[in-house]
């Protein structure tokens, strides 16, 4: 997994600064469930950018490709759990807008391009990835300075990349969860990774 | 025109002074209800301006100042603080200031800050602030499109001690319903969010559905309005239902130009959901007065209106943080 950047907490007003802008997101209106139907307890809530043309269909299998492709703005890892339910999160996290992520720069790499949710398990064996029509705030010009990012049912453009829209229990929140997927990596993609590891353990014996 | 009917109309244009003067003895201020409306269309942004008062709650003149404690000339002051009040000083070197009242005795308010200029014997009303439920209903009686999070629901930003804080009404999903934080909605409702005195409500609808009307009512102040603002943005109430024009409402007196946008104050006014920034020119080539802040060299814009019912997108970035805005015609 990538390493996650460590995210400078400038606070959240918009008057003080325009060096940040406010990711705010939640997900009371579906929650997340497993690929079993149990309510994600716990796991990994990335948000970041996608390349436009980025063709999930191809990669849905391919987990590398994926990380590869993938540009983190932040991360969150530990219980999803947001008023003692599991399966709902509410973040809201304060982004330098003049920083670079993964060698892209916020300013003109990041800024206006759609976010991407990437939900997964502890241990990254299930995946769902979400955007919508929403995109990274540049935070510079006129306020609000804000990304408003959910993945809810309802929300403007929203695609379950990997994953499924609504198709676990009510965790609570009145309508079905969405659902993660388990991504069983293509078998070339095994091969490679087994043939990958094969030629470290022969190096190191060396 | 005859002698005669000279005299009748100067009496006529003096006797509205006359009886002004006269209330003024006891409070300078003309209670004349209103209603204002104003068309909030999907898919678009608006500044509201928030000029009335729903009532004055006490009136007097102040005995003690200036400190961050202000004795009033009123005994039985009651309970100023569950809901957000504000004291506005009528008269004198402070006069327009309206600012929070965080604490209150029988006989005294206190308040974040000392008043500049506030002395003894100015006159001051008292008046409950506006919240988001005072505005926009206690249940969105306006019909502003709600949703399980700000990303679905139509936005309204409003100045809490001076920083713009993000809300929206949740009416679906996890949780209960109500006037949330977009930051916390998981937070409970704050529907008395009390937003900061003389200032206005950034409005942000999303698309689809129909334009809400939204509907203002209560006692319009006059006089002066000298809202607090803070360095960056602040979004402040154009508190008068007359129109008048950059040119002639003097804000210019009252904030800092420079020669070019970057050096100046801004102004940002909504017009159909689009803001224009302005400055006031005061030297350097090319001449002075109003200039948008995107062409410092273009033409003269003084007779840009300041529509009533809309606010004004501040950006205090130069010199001192200070805004006035005089009532048109009088004062």
């Amino acid at each position: 997994m990538k390493k996650i950047l460590t995210l400078l907490a400038l606070g959240t007003s918009l008057c003080a600064s325009q060096a940040a802008v406010t990711l705010n997101s939640s997900n009371f209106g579906n929650g997340l469930v497993t690929a079993d139907n149990s309510a994600l307890a716990s796991g990994s809530l990335r948000f970041g950018v996608f390349p436009a043309l980025f063709d999930f269909a191809a990669n849905s299998a391919n987990l590398p490709a994926l990380e590869a492709a993938f540009v983190q703005v932040y991360a969150y890892t530990g219980a999803i759990n947001a008023l003692t339910v599991d399966g709902f999160y509410e973040i809201s996290q304060s982004v330098d807008n003049t920083a670079s992520f993964e060698g892209q720069s916020y300013a003109t790499s990041i800024a206006g391009q759609k976010i991407y949710l990437w939900a997964q398990t502890t241990g990254a064996t299930q995946q769902a990835i979400f955007s919508t029509s929403t995109t990274w705030n540049s935070g510079v010009g006129l306020p609000p300075f804000d990304s408003n990012f959910s993945p809810d049912t309802g929300a403007p453009g929203l695609v379950a990349h990997i994953g499924t829209l609504a198709a676990g229990q009510d965790l609570g929140a009145g309508a079905p969860a969405h659902m993660l997927a388990v991504v069983v990596p293509e078998p070339g993609v095994t091969l490679s990774v087994v043939m990958g590891g094969l030629a470290l353990l022969v190096r190191r014996r060396r | 025109m005859s002698k005669k009917t000279i005299l009748l109309l100067g009496a006529a244009l003096a006797f509205p002074a006359a009886a002004m003067a006269q209330a003024g003895s006891k409070l300078p201020v003309s209670r004349t209800a209103g209603i204002q409306r104003l068309v909030l269309p999907p898919a678009q942004l608006s500044l509201v301006s928030l000029p009335m008062v729903e009532r004055v709650v006490d009136s007097g003149t102040v005995t003690a100042g200036p400190t961050t404690t202000i004795g009033v000339s009123t005994t039985t002051l009651s309970d100023l603080t569950s809901l957000p009040h504000s004291i506005q000083i009528l008269s004198g070197a402070a006069l327009g200031t309206r600012v929070r009242i965080t604490g209150s005795t029988a006989s005294s308010v206190t308040v974040g800050a000392a008043i500049a200029g506030l002395a003894e014997g100015d006159q001051y009303m008292i008046v409950p602030d506006d919240t988001l439920a005072s505005v926009f209903g206690p249940t969105n009686a306006v019909g502003l499109r709600g949703g399980s999070g700000a990303a679905l629901a139509d936005e309204i930003y409003i100045q809490i001690n001076g920083t713009l804080t993000g809300f929206f009404y949740k009416n679906a999903g996890l949780g209960t319903n109500g006037w949330k934080r977009i930051a916390t909605p998981g937070a409970p409702p704050e529907p008395n969010a009390p937003i900061d005195p003389l200032t206005g409500v950034y409005v942000i609808r999303k698309a689809g559905g129909n334009p809400v009307n939204l509907d203002l009512t209560g006692y319009t102040v006059n006089g002066r309005q000298k809202p607090k603002v803070v360095a960056g943005f602040n979004i402040l109430s154009n508190p008068f239902t007359l129109p008048t024009t950059l040119g002639k409402s003097n804000l210019k007196d009252f904030i800092t130009g420079g020669a070019g946008a970057g050096t100046s104050d801004l102004v940002y006014l909504e017009e159909g959901g689009v803001l224009t920034g302005y400055f006031y020119k005061d030297r350097g080539l090319g001449g002075t007065g109003w200039r948008r802040a995107d062409n410092a060299g273009g033409a003269n814009q003084d007779s840009v209106v300041l529509t009533p019912g809309k606010a004004i997108l501040f950006r205090e970035q130069a010199g001192t943080a200070s805004f006035t805005l005089q009532e048109p015609f009088t004062d």
